[in-house]
């Protein structure tokens, strides 16, 4: 199973950089995420993958083969690929089993063969016995699994999704989600998913590559990313969190106004801008207590401005005394206080993240 | 008595002699055969081309004639655009307007060809050169619809036409189209001055393209009278059944004698050499008098009698050398007159 | 070495050699004879002059002739519009009862080529000898005649009633897009039917009606046979006959090129006003989802609309078709049909007629042929550029709609003076009109083409490549089976479109290369009625034979409407 290197990839459509500058290495058999919002160049991305077009500057290598540079670009039928489309794609003029079995005439397997392993596939998918049946005739969620189907019959050495899931309802798609996991996890092809959605990207892959304008954010495991954010753009894009602009005051602490925070990062630059990120759910909220030093560090007294009841947990949020910040805490339910009562907030030092000030 | 058996040699001889056609037709028509058709562009109404044509090839099974009959001046400017482009394709050119064979003779277009037995036919009718010979011939003349106008009513003369009460009543043809047309302005040029085409553009009258047009014209009634046209037509309307009456204008009737000529690069000479001898015969222009209401360069052809003879008319003949140079100006000063 | 090579040879696209033949090949066939026009029209003996331009520009009778153009362009739009607009607003909006009906015989009004309805016009409305005239003399006792068809009112009508489906179809398709709610909005604050229709409705569809102008408009500019056979009589010139006159012997050309200018420079600016109209998309774009529409109620005026309905209809289709059938059976085509009138010898004489046969053999050889190519070259051009195959596919899909700039005579002329003299001499041979036919329906297959490539997903393509097809399979296996339907309309429109083509025929043709359109226009220069009632009743049903074949195969019709979709 190769691994996909793509270094200093650049696209342009008109004048605008689409894609710009974009390096990533896929390990053999692993399956990275594209995340990011419309327009971050994640799909152009995987089209210059899949050949569809020709890049304007860099590479594109499977394993030591150059297969997209601005001069060479193999076409899409001989990368060895397979590809599931956002709609599909589903030829409405063949049936199921004509649809799957198409790549597989390519790949020079006699007829025989062609059935038996469409047939398994089918099986895989849980559509066994549609073969006969036309796409049209399929609910979303069976074309979907078709489109699943066909892409693994031929044993791709690569594979693409373009956000597959985004047509199916919500709870189809998380059912999905787990699916193509379990799907990986048999076949371990090495795999490249666009998605928008950021919980679909921590659950499937293995890796998360947030991309903003063309470019990655940040690349990592998803709790590496998601516990330890390294620009503004991924801790605001990944999970809800509090962002608080302040200033480095000594070794492990910053001020805003008349809030002092306690922080667990180091080499830090005194009287330097920082930016705080902390997630909602790991702060702890109760009622006051009185003691605001001793053991514990970050314990700060606020009211809450707002409580709101969500079934699974409360959300909160809680202007700090002393200071213009309202931060948003995450508790579990039932509801601890009402808005207007006073709360004591208390975080740990490991869960302010220290952002670069100026992205 | 000669012995019975010396005569045989004798009555051998006689009956050869009498059976065999002359050689070399023979092996013209085997020629012709082997061309296989003969191609015409005629201006000589469809009907009556179309009739001929189905004659030459029931007499001469095995050559095809194609007929393409359009008006003379469309039929020149064709085989003009033709050659412009290097395309031979017509064997025959028939039209009515004389100029055109000026034209075509200077411009070495024509075969020097003289069919059998026109030696005999009338002074008109044959080209001093042999290259053109006048197939038939007609007069223009007025007609009217007997319904529409009693006949007290009718004109009678050229002049009667340019009466206003006639106005919007007419109906005339145009001598960009036809060659009959274009004889008949010209002779009332020469007759009367522009001046008199100048006057009758004042009446409004219908225009129409070819001379076989206006029978029709009047006969359905849309426009009474016509004035001008080959009399022939309208003698075959009046044939049919139609309301039609013509008048033969005591101030002189143009004649028009319309040549037929094999051209120089003819893809099919020998065909349109047996063509020519047989439309020239003496059966066929019978026909084309009897039934068609032509007139014939041939003295001896036999008339309908309800037809005037060329004798009883007062002719206003013209000449070919000036119908070619003035041609231009026919057509540029009709359409000034008439509009388009 | 070898290997860097090979992996070049690797990266090389194997179609594109394709695409771009096809490119050059429409290049050459809009741009060459233009530029020819172009070159004669200021080509004189001693080099470039600009002589031609001005005495075309400066001859009264030719100044005239531009004038009565715009006069029948502008009134012939007008009237267009007046009929085009409430019948499709009736068929499209309102319970009109037979509405169904009605858009077919709207439908058969768009086939009937403009120069027939002409002829059966003369015969309906010809001042003495017209049916219409003397039923009206016989009914009323009046000597003057109702109708002079020969008149330029007369034209501007029979103009108009064969260019109004094309407004018909615009707005019909506009009014389809508009959804009903905005409708509603209206009448629940107190608005009448009527009142809904001209405050509401009307702005919506405001581009789509003065797009249907200009279509009508253009249309008629270009048109040919009917004022060669209604102006001509009556003694005047539109811009189309004048140029067709130059061509008589000896041929100006240099004067027919000079003169076709303005006429280019009118479409051309007409197709510019019309764009700006639509935008990009060619169709207008209107609010609302077109979800739901409700019909108007029409009440007391069911039937007086459905009357003028079908008196537009008797105009266009059931006046003029009933003549020719009359005219096809009878001896003398004005006199009444009696026994002793009926014949069958106009339908023996035109079809023993040997110009006859030959006709209908190059119409029927011309038309399969360039319906073939033609769909095959649109289909590609569509491919082409849908899919941006090749640098510049925008000024391809402009060219591939540009010969509607170009009014049949005037692409003649050009054809004509780029075609007739060496090295490429097609003058003379099918060849030319087949070039004349080709360039002349391609704005009408590649629009049909392009519509059928828009409905196919680029993904299903990639889909296929991605597996491991090629381009050229993908192509076959994919993308022609699901384009199959749109390239078998695509042809029908084309055939029909060359069948009855007149006015670049009747310029390019030669007595070896008649098609059946100038048979009948020969024949009318004789007067002969019957015959031309009997080829042009052929021409009908060969027109009609092809539709119904569209219809059976495709489910839908002419005008695009699918036959499975609702009357609104």
């Amino acid at each position: 199973m190769p691994g996909v290197t793509i270094t200093g990839l650049t696209k342009r459509f008109g004048g605008v950089a689409a894609v710009a500058g974009l390096d990533l290495a896929v390990r053999p058999g692993e399956l990275v995420a594209l995340l990011g919002p419309s327009g971050c160049g994640k799909t152009t991305t995987l089209r210059l993958v899949a050949g569809f077009f020709a890049p304007d500057g860099g590479e594109i290598r499977v394993d030591d083969r150059v297969l997209s540079s601005p001069t060479l670009v193999v076409p899409p039928e001989r990368r060895r690929m397979a590809m599931i489309f956002q709609s599909y794609a589903l030829w409405p003029h063949m049936t199921v089993a004509q649809n799957v079995a198409y790549g597989l005439r390519f790949a020079g397997v006699p007829r025989d063969d062609r059935e038996r392993r469409v047939a398994e596939m089918l099986k895989v998918v849980q559509l066994a016995g549609y073969g006969s049946r036309y796409p049209g005739e399929l609910s979303g969620g069976q074309q979907q699994r078709v489109a699943v189907a066909r892409a693994l019959v031929v044993e791709p050495q690569i594979l693409l999704l373009d956000e597959p899931l985004s047509n199916l309802d919500a709870s189809l798609r998380e059912e999905m989600r787990f699916e193509i996991r379990r799907l990986h996890e048999r076949f371990a092809i090495t795999t490249l998913y666009v998605t928008h959605d950021q919980a679909e990207a921590m659950v499937i892959s293995d890796r998360v590559a947030v991309l903003r304008d063309g470019r990655i954010d940040q690349i990592g495991a998803p709790l590496e990313v998601f516990e330890h954010p390294r620009t503004r753009f991924v801790a605001e894009f990944i999970g809800k969190t509090n962002l608080i602009d302040a200033v480095v005051e000594g070794p492990g602490r910053v001020t805003r106004g008349g809030l002092r925070l306690h922080v667990a990062a180091d080499g830090l630059v005194a009287r330097a801008p920082a930016v705080v990120s902390i997630r909602p759910h790991q702060i702890t909220l109760g009622p006051p207590t009185g003691s605001t030093s001793g053991a514990r560090l970050n314990v700060l007294a606020g009211t809450v401005v707002r409580a709101s009841y969500l079934g699974e947990m409360v959300d909160y949020q809680v202007r700090l005394e002393g200071s213009d910040v309202v931060l948003r805490v995450t508790g579990s339910t039932p509801a601890r206080a009402r808005a207007g009562e006073p709360v004591e907030v208390s975080v740990p030092p490991q869960a302010c993240v220290l952002l670069p000030a100026a992205d | 008595m000669p012995h019975p058996r010396a005569l045989i040699p004798l009555l051998l001889l006689a009956l050869l002699s009498a059976a065999a056609p002359a050689p070399a037709q023979d092996a013209r028509l085997e020629a012709a055969r082997k061309e296989g058709k003969v191609v015409w562009y005629t201006s000589l109404a469809l009907s009556s081309s179309e009739k001929v044509a189905k004659l030459f090839e029931t007499a001469y099974p095995g050559v095809k004639v194609e007929v393409h009959r359009t008006g003379s001046e469309r039929v020149l400017q064709r085989m003009m655009q033709e050659l412009a482009s290097n395309i031979r394709n017509v064997d025959v050119v028939h039209t009515s307007d004389a100029g055109h064979y000026v034209l075509l003779k200077e411009k070495k277009l024509l075969m020097q060809y003289t069919p059998a037995g026109v030696e005999a036919f009338a002074p008109g009718f044959k080209d001093r050169d042999g290259y053109h010979y006048g197939l038939r011939a007609t007069v223009n003349v007025i007609a009217y619809n007997t319904n529409a106008i009693p006949a007290a009513e009718a004109p009678r003369t050229w002049k009667d036409l340019l009466d206003p009460k006639w106005r919007g009543k007419l109906v005339t043809a145009h001598p960009g189209y036809s060659g009959v047309i274009a004889t008949h302005v010209l002779a009332l040029v020469n007759l009367y001055g522009w001046d008199y085409f100048k006057a009758l553009a004042q009446n409004k009258p219908m225009l129409v393209q070819s001379a076989v047009d206006p029978s029709g014209v009047v006969a359905s009634g849309e426009r009474p009278v016509a004035v001008d046209g080959g009399d022939y037509t309208f003698y075959q309307a009046k044939k049919k059944g139609n309301p039609v009456e013509i008048v033969y204008p005591k101030e002189g009737v143009p004649l028009v004698v319309s040549p037929s000529a094999i051209t120089s690069f003819a893809p099919h000479p020998n065909a349109a050499k047996v063509f020519t001898d047989f439309i020239f015969s003496r059966d066929v222009q019978q026909m084309l008098t009897e039934s068609e209401g032509l007139y014939s360069g041939n003295l001896q052809v036999k008339y309908p009698s309800d037809k005037p003879r060329l004798s009883d008319l007062k002719l206003l003949p013209v000449d070919p050398e000036e119908l070619e140079k003035r041609s231009e100006e026919i057509k540029a000063r009709f359409v000034e007159f008439f509009g388009a | 070495m070898a290997l860097a090579c090979s992996r070049r040879l690797e990266g090389l696209d194997r179609a594109a050699p394709v695409w771009l033949i096809t490119a050059a090949a429409l290049l050459l066939l809009v741009l060459l004879p233009l530029g020819w026009l172009a070159y004669m029209s200021v080509h004189g003996q001693h080099g470039v002059t600009l002589a031609h331009y001005l005495r075309v520009l400066g001859d009264p009778p030719l100044q005239k002739a531009l004038w009565n153009t715009l006069v029948l362009a502008a009134w012939s739009g007008l009237v267009a519009l007046t009929i085009g607009a409430p019948l499709a607003w009736l068929t499209a909006r309102t319970d009109l009862p037979g509405r169904r009906t009605i858009q077919h015989l709207i439908m058969a009004s768009f086939v009937t080529p403009p120069f027939l309805g002409a002829f059966a016009w003369v015969m309906l409305a010809g001042p003495n000898a017209g049916y219409l005239n003397r039923l009206y003399r016989v009914l009323t006792g009046a000597t003057d005649p109702l109708l002079n068809i020969f008149t330029m009112p007369g034209l501007i009508f029979v103009v108009a009633i064969y260019t109004f489906p094309y407004v018909y179809i615009m707005i019909a398709n506009t009014l389809g897009l508009i959804a009903s709610d905005l409708e509603d909005a209206a009448a629940i604050l107190g608005a009448g039917r009527f009142q809904v229709a001209w405050t509401i409705t009307l702005p919506m569809v405001l581009p789509a009606i003065l797009s249907g102008f200009i279509l009508a408009a253009l249309q008629a500019l270009a048109l040919f046979g009917s004022p060669a056979i209604l102006a001509l009589p009556a003694g005047f010139h539109t811009v189309t006959t004048q140029l067709w006159a130059f061509f008589q012997y000896p041929p100006r050309v240099e004067m027919a090129a000079a003169f076709s200018m303005p006429l280019l420079l009118a479409t051309a600016l007409l197709l510019i006003a019309q764009k700006r109209l639509l935008g990009r998309r060619g169709y207008a774009a209107v609010g609302g989802k077109g979800a739901q529409r409700r019909l108007v109620r029409l009440g007391r005026w069911r039937y007086p609309a459905l009357g003028g309905c079908l008196a537009v209809l008797a105009c266009a289709v059931f006046l003029p078709y009933g003549i020719l059938l009359k005219a096809a059976f009878s001896r003398a085509w004005a006199q009444p049909l009696t026994r002793d009138n009926l014949t069958l010898e106009n339908w023996s004489f035109t079809f023993m007629h040997t110009a006859t046969q030959s006709a209908i053999v190059n119409t029927l050889e011309l038309g399969v042929l360039t319906a073939c190519v033609g769909a095959a070259l649109a289909t590609l051009l569509a491919y082409v550029t849908n899919r941006r195959l090749v640098p510049g596919h925008q000024v391809l899909a402009f060219l591939a709609v540009a010969p509607v700039v170009i009014p049949g005579v005037v692409l003649a002329v050009a054809l004509f003076v780029a075609y007739s003299r060496p090295p490429l001499l097609l003058y003379g041979t099918l060849w030319i009109l087949f070039l004349a036919y080709l360039t002349k329906e391609m704005p009408v297959g590649f629009s049909q083409s392009d519509a059928t490539l828009r409905g196919i997903h680029p993904e299903l393509e990639e889909a296929g490549r991605i597996l491991g097809a090629g381009r050229f399979r993908v192509l076959r296996e994919i993308t022609a089976p699901l384009a199959k339907s749109g390239v078998i309309a695509t042809w029908c429109f084309v055939f029909i479109g060359v069948i009855r083509e007149l006015s670049a025929s009747i310029i390019l043709f030669t007595p070896n290369t008649k098609v059946m359109s100038v048979v009948i226009f020969d024949l009318k220069e004789e007067g002969q009625f019957g015959a031309i009632a009997v080829l042009g009743i052929f021409m009908l049903a060969m027109t009609f034979l092809t539709v119904v074949l569209m219809q059976t195969l495709l489910g839908r019709d002419v005008m695009g409407a699918r036959q499975s979709s609702g009357a609104a």
